[in-house]
């Protein structure tokens, strides 16, 4: 439902040039310099690691036992993401801002180290590389923009499909075992989670709403 | 004290221990009114998804970097509108993705009970968008991989069917439903025409294509998938094939 609503008012385009953010200051990073122009060039930079070395230490050890005993009992596992670094997520969040939600380009704030112009001489040539960058983060079709904090941006989330065939036989932390025969064979499995949690590695709180998503808490 | 001053001063000290309605109840508020009167049949189910909007928009107006009303919430006040919200068909998210989405089943039900045609097939119609199990804000065509991201389906018919589904009810009820339709027929588009990170190989993703040329030949958006299809089979597509988003 939320795919076309707009709370930001689309201002006035300035003209051409390095003036994208409005109101940046010197220590933002923006204003080292002209500043480059957004569009799908960004989207290779500050890239999410999808390592688990790239977790926060303690949860990184918990996440190493769960993907051992994930390893051992035949279940599939992809890493999609760990430590998506906050100059990305700025990146999502406001080019989907743009993209989606017609928020001003000139309006965006500035990011320390991230020296975009998110104002092109035109709001669609604006709208245009945004969109381009949604593509390339693959957020296009997201209905909401991408949260600029979060468990990730902290080294305390990862993000993994998982999937096994028939009953999978899994060791908990204390050395059991836990005999998975429930569907589905995902990482929302209630067991699976369970199974997770003994290592320490929280499924989301609300499975059925961020299905890949562990982290220390549960958040 | 004469009895007027007591009077004031009762009245006085009333004033003062009221609280002002939080923003998010008044805004839950205004939404469960509205859910009420449709249940007495004084609305409509559309003038209910509207007010679902509304409500939308009230709870994620951002300005700048500045959190959400919905991320503002301490975590007591989000469990209890998230408690109020979910008996009228509204599910909320305050971490990692933030939303606050319609509950297609929910809502089916109330296009059975209170709606009409138009009402059932665009709920019909919505919940093959958005099914139950992908998380409320994750189109069917769209696999999640991370918490914000997911590549796009390009599995048979995935893509094709709902773009003819959409078409064919707007065709039927040109004016119902008009900024959801839109939003959804133009996000197909989007993906057919554009969407660069596909989770099939490239011969999944060129056979979806030609299942849209062969049935929507004179569609708007035909010539442009009929150019991204030349691009992906002479090798030239900039597509990434069985992508990780993110």
């Amino acid at each position: 439902m939320a795919a076309d609503t707009s709370s930001d008012s689309t201002a006035p385009v300035s003209g051409g040039g390095g003036g994208g953010n409005a109101g940046s200051s010197e220590g933002a990073g923006a204003g080292a310099g002209p500043g480059e122009l957004s569009g799908p060039a960004w989207v290779a930079r500050f890239p999410t690691r999808t390592d688990v070395a790239a977790l926060e230490a303690g949860f990184q050890a918990n996440v190493r036992r769960f993907l051992e005993a994930l390893g051992e009992a035949g279940a599939t596992t992809e890493i999609t993401a760990t430590l998506r670094p906050v100059e990305r997520a700025y990146l999502m969040h406001f080019a989907y801002c743009i993209a989606k939600q017609h928020s001003s380009p000139q309006g965006i704030p500035p990011q320390p180290g991230v020296d975009i112009v998110w104002a092109h001489p035109t709001d669609d040539e604006s709208r245009q590389a945004a969109r381009q960058m949604c593509d390339g983060y693959g957020i296009d079709a997201l209905q909401v923009p991408p949260a600029l904090g979060s468990r990730h941006t902290q080294g305390r989330a990862i993000d993994m499909i998982i999937g096994w065939d028939g009953t999978l036989s899994i060791k908990r932390a204390d050395g059991t075992t836990a005999a998975i025969a429930s569907t589905p064979r995902d990482s929302t499995n209630p067991d699976l989670i369970a199974v997770g949690k003994t290592y320490g590695v929280i499924h989301f709180l609300h499975p059925a709403q961020d299905r890949v998503h562990w982290s220390t808490d549960g958040h | 004290m004469t009895p007027l001053l007591a009077m004031a001063g009762a009245a006085a000290l009333a004033l003062s221990s009221a609280r002002p309605v939080a923003l998010e109840d008044a805004a839950a508020d205004e939404y469960i009114a509205a859910h009420h009167r449709l249940e007495h049949r004084e609305i409509s189910v559309q003038q209910l998804f509207l007010a679902a909007t509304r409500l939308h928009d009230q709870l994620l107006a951002r300005r700048g970097s500045e959190p959400t009303l919905l991320e503002r919430l301490d975590p007591q006040a989000y469990l209890a509108l998230e408690r109020r919200l979910a008996a009228h068909g509204i599910v909320v998210n305050q971490e990692e993705i933030v939303f606050a989405a319609v509950e297609p089943a929910f809502f089916l039900d109330l296009a059975r009970k209170y709606g009409d045609a138009s009402d059932r097939e665009f709920f019909a119609t919505y919940g093959r968008m958005y099914p139950p199990g992908k998380g409320y804000i994750w189109p069917a065509y769209v696999e999640q991989q991370t918490d914000a991201s997911g590549c796009t389906s390009f599995a048979p018919h995935k893509l094709v069917d709902l773009y003819g589904r959409w078409q064919l009810y707007r065709s039927r009820f040109p004016g119902d439903y008009q900024q959801a339709v839109a939003a959804s027929i133009r996000d197909i588009e989007s993906q057919l025409c554009a969407a660069s990170c596909a989770c099939e190989d490239r011969e999944t993703v060129a056979a979806e294509l030609k299942t849209f040329l062969a049935r929507f030949p004179q569609d708007k958006i035909a010539s442009q998938v009929a150019a991204r299809l030349r691009a992906i089979e002479a090798g030239r597509s900039t597509t990434r094939f069985h992508c990780l988003s993110g």
